[in-house]
Order: structure tokens, then C-alpha cells, then sequence
């Protein structure tokens, strides 16, 4: 008998694993086709809107190099639909709902939250980060100032708490990361996408009818983990980390860095079993490497590499 | 549950320039509908997102797919050999949408290229169900598939761009040249031909189903990369296509 304990606790919410569905790559419907949505530790569902937005033109999807881009540009059918027609659906499989929230302004954010504090929403994930929705792909997540601002309106009308989720199209993360934290968040997730581009030589034109979208995917995953790694250093707060989460080895490496909980997002547009694949194997993985918990599994990192402490000349 | 499946490649086949025939061994039985389309993996990871190819056909275990060769992943497919297993998923999409009887009407099929794949389990299901089955089919030069398509077509009318091979001109041109006529229309090909072959049905009151096609990236309806905008009862709204389509109702379609 194992045992092994794969549950987290996540700003006061217990999951009964850290394996999570980042948002935009999940839809309850279609991915139920695949795999049980009620084996997840918790679900995190495509950004929400005030108002229904349309998303972008299409082609919305570019494959790159061991990634993608995409730029959807947060499609979706608004508050009310979300809460009339989606939440009653995921109520059944009886996990930590986490709405993820996108808006234009503060008073968006503000107003959503504050239709969904009497639902099932157990967790809020505040987007300031999709890099789809304005000019140049900038955003709230880009200045610390900003990102303060939209944390402190958030957590004042929020009843339940809050996770920011983090741009990686910034100089330097540890600062935004620290200015959430101070104004008031219960959590971060990073990383969100990096803005990137593709060229189809042949028709002259960028492949993606937006010009730029979100780079995802494997291709993501080393720039993913350093940046986990540099925020666990200065916040104390739980981070759910992603970025190119694709075998349980690479959510060994998320845990190792500093994350709390994972998110799997383009390994499951890929294949859509991928958060019960990468859970199983991050189970095997523990096994192989003789850990229990996950505390375990974080506490194992070695910090001072006894290479450079040691003396003894490596190579 | 859908599933994505082991599959052996147990048949491969050039059609005609770069259009191959793969025919997939599956770990069981799978029913695919005509219409439907699946997500083939590729071994290299270097390309990530599966393609999605529509069926040919799909029986006792068998399916068939018929690609052409245009790119980096159909390429690599093309090079893969009998006997490699690869992965490949259930049925994804809607299909066709059907009636159980067809005794007595005329039913018209209308492709071109790379559309032509996805009439054969139409038209072998059509004529099962007593259609009279009529297609009109354009092709750039090379003819393939056409022998299959014989055997459940009343009529199968050839199109070709250089005259090579039966009528020189366009499917539309065919129609309207020969004044077809039918009680329903299926279509799938270029959106170009589609646009314009929607509009000569809708004019002649032919009502018709075709099939869209959208740059993919999960296929199964994660995504929302695929979107395509309809209107219907006079509201313009946008639709997933690989979840909500591939096939749409050619006067709810919105060409832009």
C-alpha cells in the first residue's frame, strides 16, 4: 500500500491533487469525452467576461516549433451564461471550481467577482495577463503599479480567494509578483503566454490573422520553470505553475522549483487525456524517487549545489 | 468515450500526385460517421498539434483516410510505412446529418481536391438508403477515387481544370451547364467552390449541408481556435467547427 499523498491545500482549499486545467484548454463538455472531470484536483475554466466577447478573426491557432500560438482573444459568452449554464454542469463532479476572469478595467473585474461570490466558485483567477485583448499585447500584468491596483479592487469585493495569474512579458516577474502579494492575493499562477509571431513566407502574411499571439507549449517550459523559481524566492503565497507541463517528470520539476499545484494546458489541446497521463506519471515519478508527499518533493531541491560548495572539481 | 487509439498502418497508397491513401488498423471497432474527421499524431513532437484529416471511410476496424501531402505534418505522414503504429482518435465532429430514408429522392454530392475523401461513406450510405445519387466532383488535373465513388453513384460527373479528364470547367459550371437538379445537396471541398455552390442551391431551393473546414488546434473543442460565424434566425453567432460542426447548413453560413 502506497503512501503516497498527492493533496494540496491551495489558499484554504483543499485538492486532492495539484493537477489543474489551465484555463482556455478546457471545456467540461468536450474534455469529458476523454477522461473523468471529477479525477482532477480542482478545474479552472476559460477566462470569463462581463459581456459576451467574440474572440479574435481566425486563423487563431499557429503551430511553432514544439509549441503553439494562439489568439483567440477570450472568446466567450459572458458572466451570466457562465453562471446559468456552465457552473450547474461542473457542480457534479464535486472539485474546487476555479473561475478565471478577464476584463477591460478595473470595474469589470470588480463586477464579475462580485456576481460570482453567491455561486459555486470556489477560487477566482484574476487574468491580467492574455496578451490576446489589446494593442502590442500589453496588459495589467505588465506593471507592478497595475497589476497592485486590480489585486487590491479584486480582493475588496472578493468573498472567496484569489489567485493573479502572471504575464511572462516583463522584465522582471519577482517584482510584479511581490507587488500582488503586498496588495492582497491569496495566490498566483504563472506563467501566462508569451507573446510571439509566425510568418508564412509563402502567402507573405503572419499566419495568425492577429499578427501576434500566445506562445504555449513545451517550447514554454525552461522559461516557465526559472520563473517560478525566481517568484518562489520573494512571495509567500501558493503558486499554481505552467507552462509546457507535459510528463509527470516536468511537474516534478514545476514542484522542485517552487510551485504548489500545476495547470496542464496545450499538452491537453494535444491529447486531451494529458491531466490524468501527467498525474499518474508524477505519481510514478515520486515513487521512483522514494517521496510521499509533495512538500517532500519541493524540500528535496537542492538550493546549494555541492558542485560549486564542495571544492571538488567537476569537469 | 472518445479515445485516441494505437493504430497500425496496414495499407498505403498514392492516388494521384501527393494524394495518399492510408488505411489505419484499429485496436476495435469504431463507428465513424460520415462527415466526421479524426486527429492523427505524429511520431516527431517537434509538431505538436495533431491534424485533423476527415474520414474516407471507416469499417470493421479499418479506417481509411485520404490526405494530400501539402505540408510539414501531412508530409511526414506520408513517409510513414506499413506496419507503423501510430495515434490517431475516435470520430471527432458531427456528421453529415442524415435521414434513415432516402427511396425516391435525388441527391446531389459536390466536391472538389481534397473534399472528394469525405463522399465515400456519404454516398455508400445514401445509395444503401435508396438514393438516387448524382456527384459532381473537380479535380485539378489527376482523377482519383473515382472508381470507389462509382459504386454507389447513379451519376458521377468529372471536372477537371485542364479538360483532362471529363467536363473542362468548374463544378458550378457543370451544374448550372446541365441544369442539375436534386432534392438534397452534399458538399465539401475548397471554400471558395463552396460559397459559390451554396448559393446556386440556395437559389434553387436546394437545401444543403457542406462541410467547413477551419485552421485546428485541439480538434475535440478545447480551444475555441476553430470558430466560424452562422446566421441564424437572423442573428449573426460564432460556432466552433471542429465541436458544433465540421458540417453546417449552407443558408446559415456566413462567406464574409
Amino acid at each position: 500500500m502506497s503512501k503516497l499523498d498527492l493533496s494540496v491545500n491551495i489558499a484554504g482549499i483543499q485538492w486532492k491533487n495539484p493537477i489543474t486545467t489551465a484555463a482556455g484548454t478546457f471545456s467540461a463538455r468536450a474534455s469529458g469525452e476523454f477522461y473523468g472531470i471529477s479525477k482532477l484536483g480542482a478545474v479552472t475554466t476559460k477566462a470569463v467576461t462581463l459581456n459576451p466577447w467574440l474572440g479574435n478573426q481566425t486563423p487563431r491557432i499557429a503551430e511553432t516549433y514544439g509549441g503553439m500560438l494562439n489568439s483567440v482573444g477570450l472568446h466567450n459568452f459572458g458572466v451570466d451564461h457562465y453562471i446559468d449554464f456552465e457552473l450547474p454542469y461542473l457542480e457534479q463532479f464535486d472539485i474546487p471550481i476555479i473561475a478565471n476572469i478577464a476584463g477591460h478595467n478595473p470595474e469589470e473585474y470588480r463586477e464579475i467577482v462580485e456576481r460570482l461570490n453567491s455561486t459555486s466558485v470556489a477560487m477566482y483567477e484574476i487574468n491580467i495577463s492574455c496578451p490576446n485583448i489589446a494593442e502590442n499585447g500589453m496588459n495589467y500584468g505588465a506593471f507592478p503599479e497595475q497589476a497592485a491596483l486590480i489585486t487590491s479592487v479584486v480582493k475588496k469585493a472578493a468573498k472567496k480567494p484569489i489567485i493573479i495569474k502572471l504575464s511572462p512579458n516583463v522584465t522582471d516577474i519577482a517584482s510584479i509578483a511581490k507587488a500582488v502579494e503586498d496588495a492582497g492575493a491569496d495566490g498566483i499562477s504563472m506563467i501566462n503566454t508569451l507573446l510571439g509571431m509566425r510568418i508564412d513566407v509563402r502567402s507573405r502574411k503572419a499566419t495568425l490573422a492577429n499578427k501576434m499571439g500566445g506562445l504555449s507549449g513545451p517550447a514554454i517550459k525552461p522559461v516557465a520553470l526559472r520563473m517560478v523559481y525566481q517568484v518562489r524566492k520573494v512571495v509567500n503565497i501558493p503558486i499554481i505553475g505552467m507552462g509546457g507541463i507535459t510528463t509527470g517528470e516536468d511537474a516534478a520539476e514545476f514542484i522542485m522549483a517552487g510551485a504548489d499545484a500545476l495547470a496542464i494546458g496545450t499538452a491537453a489541446l494535444v491529447m486531451p487525456t494529458a491531466p490524468m497521463d501527467i498525474l499518474g506519471e508524477l505519481r510514478a515519478v515520486m515513487q521512483r524517487e522514494g517521496f510521499n508527499t509533495l512538500y517532500e518533493l519541493r524540500q528535496a531541491f537542492k538550493e546549494q549545489d555541492e558542485r560549486l560548495t564542495t571544492g571538488r572539481k567537476q569537469w | 468515450m472518445k479515445r485516441i487509439m494505437l493504430a497500425e498502418i496496414v495499407g498505403k497508397k498514392l492516388l494521384a500526385e501527393n494524394i495518399y491513401q492510408m488505411d489505419l488498423k484499429l485496436p476495435s471497432d469504431e463507428r465513424m460517421l460520415a462527415g466526421q474527421f479524426v486527429n492523427v499524431y505524429l511520431k516527431d513532437r517537434e509538431m505538436l498539434l495533431p491534424r485533423p484529416i476527415v474520414v474516407c471511410k471507416c469499417r470493421d476496424g479499418i479506417l481509411t483516410l485520404v490526405f494530400r501531402k501539402s505540408g510539414k505534418g501531412t508530409g511526414a505522414l506520408a513517409g510513414y510505412r506499413i506496419g507503423k503504429r501510430i495515434k490517431v482518435s475516435s470520430g471527432l465532429g458531427n456528421g453529415y446529418m442524415l435521414d434513415d430514408c432516402y427511396e425516391g429522392k435525388r441527391v446531389l454530392l459536390i466536391s472538389g481536391g481534397i473534399g472528394i475523401p469525405a463522399l465515400v461513406q456519404l454516398a455508400r450510405y445514401l445509395h444503401n438508403r435508396g438514393a438516387y445519387v448524382v456527384a459532381v466532383l473537380g479535380y485539378k488535373g489527376e482523377v482519383f477515387l473515382e472508381d470507389e465513388l462509382a459504386l454507389y453513384c447513379d451519376e458521377l460527373h468529372i471536372c477537371t481544370e485542364n479538360g483532362k479528364s471529363g467536363f473542362k470547367g468548374t463544378v458550378l459550371e457543370y451544374i448550372k451547364e446541365h441544369g442539375i437538379y436534386a432534392d438534397y445537396a452534399f458538399g465539401c471541398g475548397p471554400r471558395p467552390m463552396l460559397k459559390v455552390v451554396t448559393e446556386y442551391c440556395l437559389e434553387h431551393d436546394i437545401p444543403i449541408q457542406i462541410s467547413l473546414e477551419e485552421r485546428m488546434g485541439c480538434g475535440y473543442g478545447a480551444c475555441i481556435g476553430c470558430v466560424c460565424t452562422l446566421k441564424i434566425n437572423g442573428e449573426l453567432v460564432k460556432k466552433q467547427v471542429c465541436l458544433d460542426g465540421p458540417i453546417f447548413y449552407g443558408n446559415e453560413v456566413v462567406w464574409e
